[in-house]
């Protein structure tokens, strides 16, 4: 089955119409995206109020106000929020999962998504800039798991998911705490906990683009290195790579991109785990692929996502951790029985 | 040259290595043989700076392998490694472009020379027909020789194998002993390797280096080596030397 799905993509041999094909399918979801929503606005309208907004053409006399303003500035800039946190969640996990050398390293299942989580929520309670403490949370995660699993050779499985059950149990209780003490301000982190777009606003997209753009630019001069460093340590090191700075650059990276995003849509789960994995299962290896295919994958699946997060309740919505949840765990139950499949063997 | 100059190593109060001092020269294979947990692949590391003591005891041309950086030691000493990743997909010729990672410019493209050279170890290798096979599929014996072309790729004069015949059967370690053979002679290379199996090494050789308990015993040209009664000893057994009508030496233990 498998075999036949890498053959049928394998016919998309020019790679540059495959990023085409994928640009498209973006574009496609955030049409569709754009028309889907609790407020009673209809696709012909939806359509009317974007254009006489590009033209700057009269506006027809029965669309309201409010509804303009849910289209301009709630819908658009929550789907342009979808499209950066897909993508920067996707990456991350690729970039993770190298440098673990582990297809189950992930920001969100090794506890640095939570570091970064309490570290946004004591700037929220201190009105500081969330996503430098969020920064130094995830700073603060990320020592814990390299000192926890270690990172010579193969990092073991088991030592890398009990270490991010570790650091996740640790923050997460800490995190609770915070909510528990700060009664006026608990409702907001409640829904961030759990991951939210509801909160996406113009500045916050132009933050989140502003520190998007050139650390996917880092990673991409960095895929050479991100190829060899699957190798394992001793072969990159033969191969001329100095494996102690690169993974400085790449964690210290990783930790700015993962907690910018985190600051502004709580811990979204899962995506980088499976995102990346379905890439390397039908593109191979190779950062060269992997790490754009990652990018456009995360940003269909996340819009995906939302959107389901939108429509399934009708009278509100839930937030977007509970679908990737829903969606990932199964699939994170996939990869730990494949694994135990092959163990056998 | 490379060479060792009092090399002492140990893990807590275990001795891996003991005063070792030996010097390889240009142009020819060295074999390093010895029991198992003599410290064999450890001197390799040691070559590679994958294990770096405090004191100086490795020296490239006359140079601390200390003051390299590592970008730049890889264009001098590439490395097979006794087991490599076979889980990733990969493909032969994106394993071959690696070897040429020191060389390759920001966005990790390579210039037309690199890839002739690529192409060049591919024909002698014999490894057209798999360039874009992934490694996943290949066998052990295939897979051995990507890994052993991705070294060549790297185009330096010193050529360090950890076990190399390992994971083979009889026929792919012969094979893969003559083809390092050839590759020395067309490329003039100096090739290092640990051996477990003595008439491999002893049949590929030009010198060879016997290590026990983290001491070399023996070392030399392989002839003396074989003739040598301290061989039996170093494997504390019995052992039959057969010649036979080519007069080539075989080692036969006795059971």
């Amino acid at each position: 089955m498998l075999m036949k799905i890498k053959e049928k993509f394998q016919i998309v041999r020019n790679i540059r119409f495959l990023y085409f094909l994928l640009t498209l399918l973006v574009i496609i979801f955030d049409i569709i995206s754009v028309t889907i929503g609790v407020a009673d606005i209809t696709v012909a309208d939806t359509f009317q109020i974007i254009w006489s907004q590009i033209t700057r053409h009269e506006i027809a006399t029965h669309i309201t106000k409010g509804q303009q303003t849910i289209i301009l500035n709630i819908r658009i800039p929550r789907i342009l929020m979808a499209i950066l946190t897909g993508m920067n969640l996707a990456v991350t996990g690729a970039v993770y999962q190298s440098i673990f050398r582990n297809d189950m390293a992930d920001p969100y299942i090794l506890g640095i998504s939570s570091g970064a989580s309490l570290g946004a929520a004591i700037g929220f309670m201190t009105s500081g800039f969330s996503p430098i403490y969020a920064f130094v949370g995830a700073l603060v995660a990320n020592v814990l798991v390299i000192g926890l699993s270690g990172m010579r050779g193969k990092v073991s499985t088991i030592r890398l998911l009990l270490s991010g059950l570790a650091i996740n149990y640790f923050f997460s209780a800490l995190l609770a705490l915070i909510k528990i003490s700060s009664q006026d301000k608990l409702l907001t982190i409640f829904t961030w906990g759990m991951g939210s777009l509801g909160a996406a606003s113009y500045e916050r997209v132009i933050i989140l683009t502003a520190i998007t753009v050139p650390t996917f630019i880092i990673f991409l001069i960095l895929r050479k290195e991100l190829n060899i460093l699957l190798m394992g340590e001793d072969a990159a090191r033969s191969l001329g790579l100095d494996v102690g700075c690169i993974r400085k650059i790449l964690l210290g990276v990783s930790s700015i991109l993962i907690a910018t995003t985190v600051a502004f849509t709580g811990t979204i789960g899962f995506v980088g785990l499976i995102i990346p994995h379905v890439a390397k299962l039908i593109f191979g290896s190779n950062y060269r692929k992997t790490l754009p295919i990652s990018a456009f994958l995360g940003m269909i699946f996340l819009l995906l996502c939302d959107n389901l997060s939108r429509a399934l309740i009708p009278s509100g919505e839930i937030p977007i951790g509970i679908i990737t949840a829903l969606l990932g765990a199964p699939y994170f139950m996939y990869l730990i029985y494949r694994q135990r499949k092959r163990e056998q063997r | 040259m490379i060479e060792i100059k009092n090399l002492n190593y140990q893990i807590g109060q275990k001795h891996i290595l003991k005063d070792i001092n030996y010097k390889f020269l240009q142009g020819k294979i060295y074999g390093i043989i010895g029991p198992n947990g003599a410290g064999k692949s450890t001197i390799l590391k040691h070559i590679m700076g994958m294990i770096s003591p405090s004191k100086s005891t490795i020296f490239y041309e006359g140079k601390d392998i200390k003051s390299f950086k590592v970008k730049d030691y890889a264009k001098h000493i590439s490395y097979v490694f006794q087991e490599n990743p076979r889980d990733l997909d990969f493909t032969v010729y994106e394993i071959l472009q690696m070897g040429r990672y020191t060389y390759m410019d920001l966005m990790g493209d390579l210039k037309e020379k690199d890839e002739t050279l690529i192409k060049q170890v591919m024909e002698d290798l014999n490894l057209e027909g798999i360039r874009d096979v992934s490694i996943k599929n290949l066998s052990g014996g295939e897979a051995q020789k990507v890994f052993i072309a991705r070294a060549l790729v790297q185009d330096t004069p010193y050529l360090l194998l950890d076990e190399p015949t390992s994971m083979l059967d009889i026929h792919n370690s012969v094979e893969l002993m003559h083809l390092i053979q050839q590759i020395k002679e067309k490329r003039n290379l100096t090739i290092i390797m640990v051996l477990h199996d003595l008439n491999l090494a002893f049949g590929t050789c030009d010198e060879m280096l016997i290590l026990k308990d983290g001491t070399l015993v023996i070392s030399g040209p392989t002839q003396e080596v074989l003739q040598n009664p301290i061989l039996q000893e170093t494997y504390n057994y019995k052992i039959h030397l057969i010649q036979d009508e080519t007069a080539t030496t075989y080692i036969v233990p006795v059971l």
